[in-house]
Formats: structure tokens, sequence, C-alpha cells
């Protein structure tokens, strides 16, 4: 049967200007799981946000990975649930989206796991969403394939743009963090804050590889912002952590 | 008064307790010759690879071990604070020591202004430093730093 929270959050979903068409798979399956078809990934990819006394600041991207958990940075929480939240997409990212509409579809969100060494966080809430992708890892992308972006670029300044970004993956490298060696990829393309968490979509064979984190910076950067940029992040060397480790926390 | 862990050192790994993926981080940096206290700040500071600019909208880092450390300490030395709350952990770690490591996290967190899950391999290196040294020699050895 469908439970109360799953309704309240097929509500939202229905609500929310998703105008999705939504097949609930047999119904509801046992538990009380629901499984949404013909969404595509773009439906499952949230802003991740922290509610204060002047209204909501949107922290970085997210994106659903099954059972009301929602994958995204350490770096993007710091460990830090309280009053945090997931903002659900108002828009298809097919439509246009209102720049000056501010009104936003709060859920609270609980951070479950956290993994800082390899800068990862999985978040919960109420609710069990299965999205129609798996998890795989950068293992199964080669380089020069292509792959998709989704995220909320600019965010540190307000905007609130569920934004698609197609590019290639120009290299497969390890990155130390402590002494402790993760997979990464490259990607050709230009990311800004806001954007880390967001998912990479393999187009192939519609699944997760990885997730990104930011961008290459010698040392982290950090040294000189000119206008709240920092020049040494301008560039098309973004870094994405394998998805194998965000189902290794699962 | 009742120590919490009191009869446990020397008997139980408690890195054991942890999730299967910070085990295996926890156990990669002892294999590199690190103390239990430098990987507790490690994991702590750590926000990712190096070399690489997060693109959150806030990158503040986490500093807080000292203040964490003080919290364990009143759990496990102070018997005038967590009064409540270690009867509870006493209890629930005898019958499962992740229970009652997980607990315990639980209290402290709200204090320190965090998640539990971030905090819980610091929590369980702590403990493990204080089942290797001894509960008491461990908070005397607290006392001391503080003079």
């Amino acid at each position: 049967m469908l439970n109360l929270t799953d309704l309240k959050l097929l509500i939202i979903l229905k609500f929310s200007g998703f105008r999705l068409l939504v097949f609930i798979r047999n119904q509801i399956k046992d538990k009380g799981v629901i499984f949404l078809e013909n969404i595509t990934l773009k439906s499952f990819v949230v802003a991740i946000a922290r509610t204060n006394p002047s209204g909501v600041s949107v922290l970085g991207t997210g994106f659903f990975i099954g059972n009301g958990l929602i994958a995204t940075t350490k770096h993007v929480t710091n460990g830090d649930d309280h009053n945090l939240c997931i903002i659900l997409p108002k828009y298809s990212i097919d439509e246009y989206q209102d720049t000056s509409d501010s009104g936003v579809n709060l859920m609270s969100a609980r951070i479950r796991e956290i993994n800082p060494i390899r800068d990862i966080c999985i978040l919960e809430v109420d609710g069990h969403i299965t999205p129609p992708y798996t998890l795989q890892s950068t293992d199964n992308i080669s380089v020069g394939n292509p792959v998709i972006v989704y995220g909320y670029p600019h965010a540190d300044h307000g905007r609130f743009v569920l934004t698609q970004q197609n590019t290639q993956v120009g290299a497969k490298i390890f990155i130390e963090s402590h002494g402790i060696k993760s997979k990464h990829i490259v990607l050709n393309t230009q990311a800004r804050p806001g954007q880390s968490g967001g998912p990479i979509l393999n187009s192939q064979n519609n699944s997760v590889i990885g997730m990104l984190i930011g961008s290459y910076a010698p040392g982290g950067g950090g040294g000189i912002s000119l206008g709240g940029v920092d020049p040494l992040t301008l560039h098309q060397t973004t870094h994405v952590i394998s998805a194998e480790y965000i189902r290794e926390m699962i | 008064m009742q120590y919490f862990l009191e009869g446990s050192e020397g008997k139980i790994n408690l890195i054991n307790v942890l999730p299967v993926y910070q085990r295996k981080i926890i156990q990669e940096l002892l294999e590199q010759g690190k103390s239990n206290e430098e990987i507790a700040e490690i994991w702590l500071e750590a926000n990712g690879p190096a070399n690489t600019f997060p693109f959150g909208t806030e990158n503040k880092k986490n500093a807080f071990f000292e203040k964490l450390k003080i919290e364990v300490e009143d759990f496990i030395c102070n018997d005038e604070k967590y009064i409540e709350e270690r009867k509870q952990v006493i209890e629930k770690y005898k019958s499962s020591e992740l229970v009652g490591v997980t607990t315990l996290t639980a209290c402290i967190a709200p204090v320190i202004g965090t998640a539990p899950s971030l905090i819980l391999p610091v929590v369980v290196l702590i403990l493990d430093t204080v089942l290797k040294m001894g509960v008491n020699a461990w908070c005397a050895l607290r006392i001391e730093q503080r003079e």
C-alpha cells in the first residue's frame, strides 16, 4: 500500500512543476517502495540547501540514489545537518526556468553516511524513491566518451537554474587525499560553485558513473579572489569522483 | 561511579564496529604508520582530494577535535556530566559495542554541532586509545594535559 509519506512525496513531485508522466510500476510494490519510470535522470537531481532566518541558501547539487537516499559531496554539507534540506526541481530542464521565481519546494534531509577523505556524503529524506538509473563506476567509461553533467552552477550568487552540460571524459586519474588514492575522471568542461554533487551520466547506458567534486587547482586554490572568483579555477579541467565509492556507502 | 568501558580494556578492537567504507580508510591510514590521534585529526579536517577546488557554495573546514576530545573525556571520566546518557550507553554497550558507541556519538554530536556519522570514527579512535591505555590512565593523562 502507498503510505502517507510516499503519498506526500508523490503530491510534492506532481505539484512541483515536474509535469512528468509517472508510471507506478505494478502500482506499489512491497514495502511501499515507489518505482518511477519514464522520468529521466534530471528529474532526480536536487539542490542541497540550508534554511536560515533570511530564507534558504543553496549549498550545492545532489541526486537520488534509491530508498530515499541522496548523494552529494562532503564539502557541500560540511558534515552538519542542522537545517539541511533538499530543493526539488520545479521545472523540467526543457522548460523556461523563471529566474525571478524565488519559491522553492523543500524537504528536510539528514546526513546518513559521510566520507571526508573521498568527499562523499549520503543524505536521507522521508520517502522511498528509486531512480531509473544504476550507479556504476568510472571504470565503465573510456577517455573521449560523451557524458552529461547536471547541476546548479553559480549557486554561490543565488542563481538556481538546473543546467545540463554535454562534454567528454578527458582523462582517468588517481588523486590522493592524505595518502589514500581514489579513482577520478577529468571532464573537459568548466564547472562553477554549486555544481559539486552533480551526477555524471553515461548517456550510452543511462548509468551514473561519477559525481562532480570541483576543479583542478594547485594547492586546492583559495589564494587570490577577484570579484569572488578564484582565477585558478577558470579552466576546463573538472574533477569527478567514481560512483563506485558512493555504492560502497549504501 | 561505573566507568564507561570499564573492564573492556584490551579485549576488543573497536575499529571493527565502523561501517566497512570507514574501516577500510582507517586501516589504510594505520598502515601508513599514523597514530589514532593523527587519523582522527585527518578525518575531521579532510575535505576531499588534493589540488582540487571544491565547488560547494560554503567551503568551511572543521576544527573541533579538541572540543570533541573534551566531550568524550567528560563522558568517560567526569561523573558530573552526561549522568543519564552514560547509564544508557553502558546498558546498550553491554549488549552491543556498536549500539553503545553510536549512542554515545549521538549524545555528543549535537554539543559539537555536527552529524553523528562524521564523528563516529573519531569517537571510535579516541575510545580505542582509551582501551589500549586503560580508562584510569587515559583520564589521568587528560587531566595532566589540561593542567
